[in-house]
């Protein structure tokens, strides 16, 4: 009991020392209501951000991992045989039937832009034979990263106790990933389409609404989970400045993630717009 | 002409303002003979004037090695004085020069980074000369004595170009200038035209009487984009600033005719703080992001931007704003919810948040045997 006292005692001390060096680690947080944990990032410099390193529920900003080892591991046009097991898949998806034969381009496309979980699932067991298999090379990906705050259970973002990220080894990912031209590409894209070898085609609009209403915004990906709440990377360039945000956990990550952009862009050109301190009430 | 005319290696100058010094600076090096760079030839060979070798030591008490001796040729014009033998040096100046018979002496001194002073002698022939200068200067606190030895030997004839040369450099400076002056003016670039030492200064009027005209024209929207796209915000409100030019009164008469005319894009530019203010509340307040009119989005970006963040009382009174969906809901994997994007509104709680007391007592644990 003296013990646990003890243990209490010090930890309140502790607790008191913990935010000042914290803070003095972590850059400042200007929104602290706008998410569990965020991260903006100008030029690969991370300006502003709140909780990044703790580890949170990623939802379908897993895919971005998930497209990444796709794309070292076969190429865009190699064809795919989507499982019974993919088809079935829940959540978000196209409406993939077993049998279908697709490139792995436009499957990728399914993933990226409407987060298509059975895309996402038909990808993973063509690159590895299994999920199972996949998410291994998913956590071995992760270590090679330099990720200490990841670990996957599933490939494409499902909640599960195992499974979860960091804001800042998802920026890490999410940078990894934009360094592939195939994957830049298809996340900048507003609208998307899959086919199938025998001609059927689906048509969706990219989740990330980002695109065509910032501007610069150049993808990245949404996410949701009831665990994870609403989840955003999103990437933007304007001239050579590059700015990032990731957003987990974020109940209005749409109009958050624009004033984030926006007030980088500012930043960045040393802007003399007041910093945002307006008590003007806020969109929603 | 002289016949060892040198300069120090040349300071790099970064600044636009140093360039019509740089320019003439050029030209000059380009006469520079001995040691620090590849020699300019500013004569031709035959001729009424002398060419002579010029040998150049220095050496330096203390120096593991010794300099190696620098050689050049020279021409010099045939009515030459004895002290046209001096070495000259940037930001020199000779005093003190004495002659008697066929000797020179001299004192020299030298200001800017590297202030020095030093005295020498020089003894010529029709044909030849030797000459020696003890030079002191301090660098970093520390005082420093060089010796620089010099000779000279007539080995033919030659003809002096060297004012030539100099004339045909400065005039490829001037023009270099003009054209930099002219797109510099076109493209706003007020400190070429207004700072202390700026290398188009003699053009301050004619810059701002532009600036002044920019603050009538740029009233007009569309004038206001064009100038805006041609020369930066940031170089257009440093033009107003430097010739003192109302910017404020311009932005705002734009501002306002921007949002007569419902130009969204204008008003979000950032420029019109104030309109995005009295605006965003009637297009953005209380909207979901998604749903805005993409017309709108320019202005509401901006409202965002001012108004959410550090102070802002961020969605405080408004409405649960959708959920992202699912076209299944969470139905199908166990213990599990499944990632999706669409319709469905959900509130969504966020994960909770780290509480620092509970960091505490994890980190003693890791630290303490308990």
């Amino acid at each position: 009991m003296a013990r646990r006292g003890l243990v209490v005692a010090v930890a309140l001390a502790a607790a008191a020392w913990l935010p000042a060096a914290a803070r003095a680690a972590e850059p400042p947080n200007p929104w602290p209501d706008a998410a569990a944990a965020y991260l903006v990032r100008i030029d690969g410099v991370e300006r502003w951000a709140a909780a990044a390193s703790t580890r949170q529920k990623p939802a379908s900003l897993t895919k971005i991992l998930t497209a990444l080892l796709v794309l070292e591991a076969v190429a865009p046009t190699a064809e795919v045989v989507v499982s019974a097991r993919a088809a079935r898949a829940d959540g978000a998806r196209i409406g993939l039937a077993a049998g279908m034969r697709m490139r792995v381009a436009d499957l990728l496309t399914a993933m990226l832009l409407r987060s298509a979980n059975d895309a996402c699932l038909a990808l993973a067991e063509h690159v590895a034979r299994s999920e199972a298999a996949f998410v291994a090379q998913m956590n071995a990906r992760a270590v090679a990263m330099g990720l200490k705050d990841s670990h996957f259970a599933n490939a494409c973002g499902f909640d599960a106790p195992d499974h979860y990220a960091s804001a800042r080894d998802l920026a890490v990912i999410a940078d990894t990933a934009l360094a592939q031209p195939a994957f830049a590409d298809i996340v900048a894209r507003e609208q998307g389409t899959a086919r199938t070898r025998d001609g059927r085609v689906f048509r969706f609009d990219n989740t990330n609404v980002l695109l065509g209403r910032v501007d610069g915004a150049r993808g990245v990906k949404t996410g949701w989970t009831k665990a994870a709440g609403r989840c955003l990377v999103g990437f933007a360039q304007r001239g050579n400045t590059r700015v990032l945000v990731v957003l987990l956990g974020a109940p209005d990550r749409w109009w958050d993630a624009v004033a984030m952009l926006e007030s980088a862009f500012d930043e960045a050109r040393g802007s003399r717009v007041p910093a945002p301190s307006s008590t003007a009430p806020a969109p929603r | 002409m002289c016949p060892s005319r040198f300069v120090r290696a040349p300071a790099v100058h970064r600044s636009l303002p140093s360039l019509a010094f740089a320019l003439l600076f050029a030209a000059s090096a380009a006469l520079a003979q001995p040691g620090m760079g590849q020699q300019t030839k500013t004569f031709k060979i035959g001729g009424p004037d002398e060419l002579w070798d010029v040998t150049m030591k220095m050496e330096m008490p203390g120096m593991p090695m010794a300099m190696p001796a620098q050689t050049y040729q020279s021409c010099l014009k045939k009515d030459r004085k004895g002290e046209d033998t001096i070495p000259q040096q940037e930001n020199c100046r000779t005093t003190d020069v004495r002659t008697v018979g066929n000797k020179v002496t001299f004192a020299m001194e030298c200001t800017g980074k590297d202030p020095m002073t030093g005295r020498g002698e020089i003894t010529s022939t029709p044909t030849s000369y030797d000459g020696k200068m003890q030079v002191k200067s301090t660098r970093r606190g520390q005082e420093m004595e060089m010796t620089q030895t010099f000779s000279g030997k007539k080995v033919g004839a030659c003809t002096d170009e060297s004012e030539k040369f100099i004339a045909n450099a400065k005039s490829a400076g001037d023009s270099q200038l003009a054209k930099i002056c002219g797109d510099s003016m076109e493209a706003l670039q007020f400190e070429l035209f207004t700072g202390k030492d700026a290398v188009c200064v003699s053009q301050r009027k004619a810059f701002c009487d532009k600036v002044g005209g920019l603050g009538r024209d740029m009233r007009e929207p569309a004038t206001f984009k064009a100038v805006v796209a041609k020369a930066s915000m940031d170089y257009v409100q440093g033009s107003f600033r430097a010739c003192n030019v109302n910017f404020a009164e311009t932005s705002k008469a734009a501002c306002s005719k921007a949002l007569s005319a419902k130009d969204w894009a204008f008003v979000g530019n950032g420029s019109c703080d104030d309109d995005v203010r009295t605006a965003g509340p009637t297009y953005c307040q209380g909207r979901d992001y998604y749903l805005v009119d993409r017309s709108l989005t320019s202005l509401c970006n901006r409202y965002a931007r001012l108004t959410r963040g550090a102070g802002a009382v961020a969605g405080a009174g408004e409405p649960a704003a959708p959920g992202a969906t699912s076209t299944k809901g969470n139905a199908g994997a166990p213990q599990a919810s499944a990632p999706g994007t669409t319709t469905q509104t959900v509130p969504t709680p966020a994960a909770p948040k780290a509480d620092p007391v509970q960091q505490g007592v994890d980190a003693l644990r890791k630290l303490l045997p308990f």
